[in-house]
């Protein structure tokens, strides 16, 4: 399996385009995140933009096997398919760990520099976004795994929008407030639910893989 | 089908690389047919037939890359059912049609395989980059096809398999390269324990290199048998209506008619040689088996 993470860290990294992706998503987004004194810009990054990046780590990997045909190769390797699909789901959980670790950074920087939230708030920020990623990656990853490249890059943006849209309405029609007074234990249930749902997502893709792959 | 050349039920299955019994694989349009062959360690075995006849379903069925039912699919001594992933650590692949990304370089390919293969020689592997006149550092993207096709040799061969399968490989390549990919081939099984199961296109490969010659059409197995049993009895004679009509329908494989004379593939050249001595006899390629087989009529 590492060699399989090892691969898809090439593919996301030392690809120039994608790297180059990766660089400017970063340079729009994270100085913003520690910079400006918003609750809602705040929230923004923590909850969405940050746990987006997860889903991020499948779509390059899927790109370049597609156009080298390369899962043919790579069943021949000694792993099975269960394997593969696991290992490209350890990466992308290891985005988010690094995602909800620059969520956290920025959740300090906001509490103990720019005082935007308190710190049990900022936690409950970063539970909620950790929660949210590991749901994001587990529908995102399942859609890739089904569609493809094309039209898995399709599905994430739509999904993308769809959790935008769901903070933007919520915002306008609950109030950021709400958030910030979520109750701990629906925080706590938001987590245990990504972590089930990333775990029958791995199952359903490793089911996808192999039907699409025999 | 004849599979005598190669089958002995008494063998032992550590004496053989690859054993097959009663593949299928059925798809709408087309069945792979209950194929079963055996490949000997220390050997070559071409895999011959036109294009769909079903060599490469055959292949990826054996790498369970397609599903497909079996009584029994042995490599390298151990069950494909039961042990794949074990297989796997012993074989080495080559496709047309899949490769390694082209954004790779041949060192980011050693590092992965690294990874993944327990019997991984990383020296091996930079040597054989050396040896090919590889660059380390350059992308695949850069490389000619020829460069590639060699870069998955290098690859293939660093973990030590026992077994290397060949899936058109060497198509696209021009004859210099081919000729340097035989050699390398030829080297490859110079220990006995290592065999080589190699399907193509390019027939006078096979005439090089074979000890063995696989022929499937339209999904069956035409025959199994040895290079030099295909080259001491089979035989192409040219005669009119009388000599044909005096050979035995037994002796003859298939025959084309042409304007005033026949086109006789025969399959027990020896024993034609003795009956009719002043026939000429013309020996045959794997090319000349494979056309008359497919394009030739047969005696019913």
């Amino acid at each position: 399996m590492k060699g399989i993470i090892l691969k898809d860290l090439y593919d996301n990294f030392c690809i120039p385009k994608n790297a180059a992706a990766y660089i400017f998503a970063a340079l729009v987004t994270i100085p913003a995140g520690f910079l400006i004194h918003s609750e809602y810009y705040y929230i923004l990054f923590s909850m969405i933009i940050l746990p987006l990046f997860g889903g991020c780590a499948l779509e390059y990997p899927t790109e370049q096997e597609e156009a080298s045909h390369f899962n043919k190769l790579l069943i021949t390797f000694p792993v099975s398919r269960a394997q593969i699909v696991t290992a490209k789901y350890i990466l992308g959980l290891g985005f988010i760990i690094f995602c909800n670790f620059l969520a956290l950074l920025c959740s300090m920087v906001q509490v103990y520099i720019h005082h935007t939230v308190r710190l049990t708030e900022a936690l409950r920020i970063c539970g909620i976004g950790i929660g949210i990623s590991l749901i994001f990656l587990s529908v995102i990853y399942a859609g890739y795994f089904l569609l493809g490249k094309r039209w898995g890059t399709i599905f994430f943006i739509a999904v993308t929008f769809l959790i935008a849209g769901i903070y933007g309405a919520s915002s306008v029609l609950v109030g950021i407030e709400a958030i910030f007074s979520l109750s701990p234990i629906l925080v706590l249930c938001l987590l245990l639910a990504g972590s089930v749902m990333t775990v029958l997502s791995c199952l359903v893709s490793i089911r996808i893989y192999t039907w699409k792959h025999s | 089908m004849d599979h005598s050349a190669v089958t002995s039920t008494e063998d032992h299955q550590m004496d053989y690389a690859m054993q097959v019994k009663n593949l299928t694989k059925t798809y709408k349009d087309f069945t792979l047919d209950h194929i079963s062959l055996d490949l000997p360690r220390g050997t070559v075995m071409g895999l011959i037939g036109e294009n769909g006849a079903g060599k490469s379903t055959f292949i990826n069925a054996l790498l369970n890359i397609t599903s497909s039912q079996y009584d029994q699919v042995t490599i390298l001594g151990k069950d494909l059912k039961t042990q794949e992933n074990l297989i796997k650590e012993d074989i080495a692949v080559i496709f047309s049609d899949s490769h390694y990304d082209l954004s790779f370089t041949p060192l980011f390919v050693g590092k992965m395989l690294s990874q993944v293969y327990k019997n991984w020689d990383q020296q091996k592997y930079l040597d054989y980059l050396e040896r090919f006149r590889l660059p380390v550092k350059k992308r695949l993207k850069k490389f000619s096809t020829g460069m590639r096709v060699k870069l998955e040799f290098a690859a293939a061969l660093s973990h030590d398999p026992k077994l290397l399968i060949l899936d058109e490989a060497t198509s696209g390549l021009d004859p210099v390269v081919r000729d340097e990919i035989l050699d390398i081939l030829r080297e490859f099984t110079e220990e006995e324990d290592r065999a080589v199961l190699m399907s193509s296109h390019i027939t006078s490969d096979l005439d090089k290199i074979a000890d063995y010659i696989a022929y499937i059409h339209e999904g069956k197995l035409l025959f199994v048998r040895t290079y030099d049993d295909l080259q001491n009895n089979y035989g192409i004679i040219n005669c009119g209506r009388q000599l044909f009509d005096a050979l035995s329908p037994d002796d003859i494989a298939a025959y084309k008619k042409e304007a005033y004379s026949y086109r006789v593939l025969v399959s027990n050249k020896q024993k034609l040689k003795s009956i009719f001595s002043d026939v000429r006899i013309e020996n045959t390629s794997i090319e000349d088996i494979m056309l008359f087989y497919i394009k030739g009529e047969k005696i019913r």
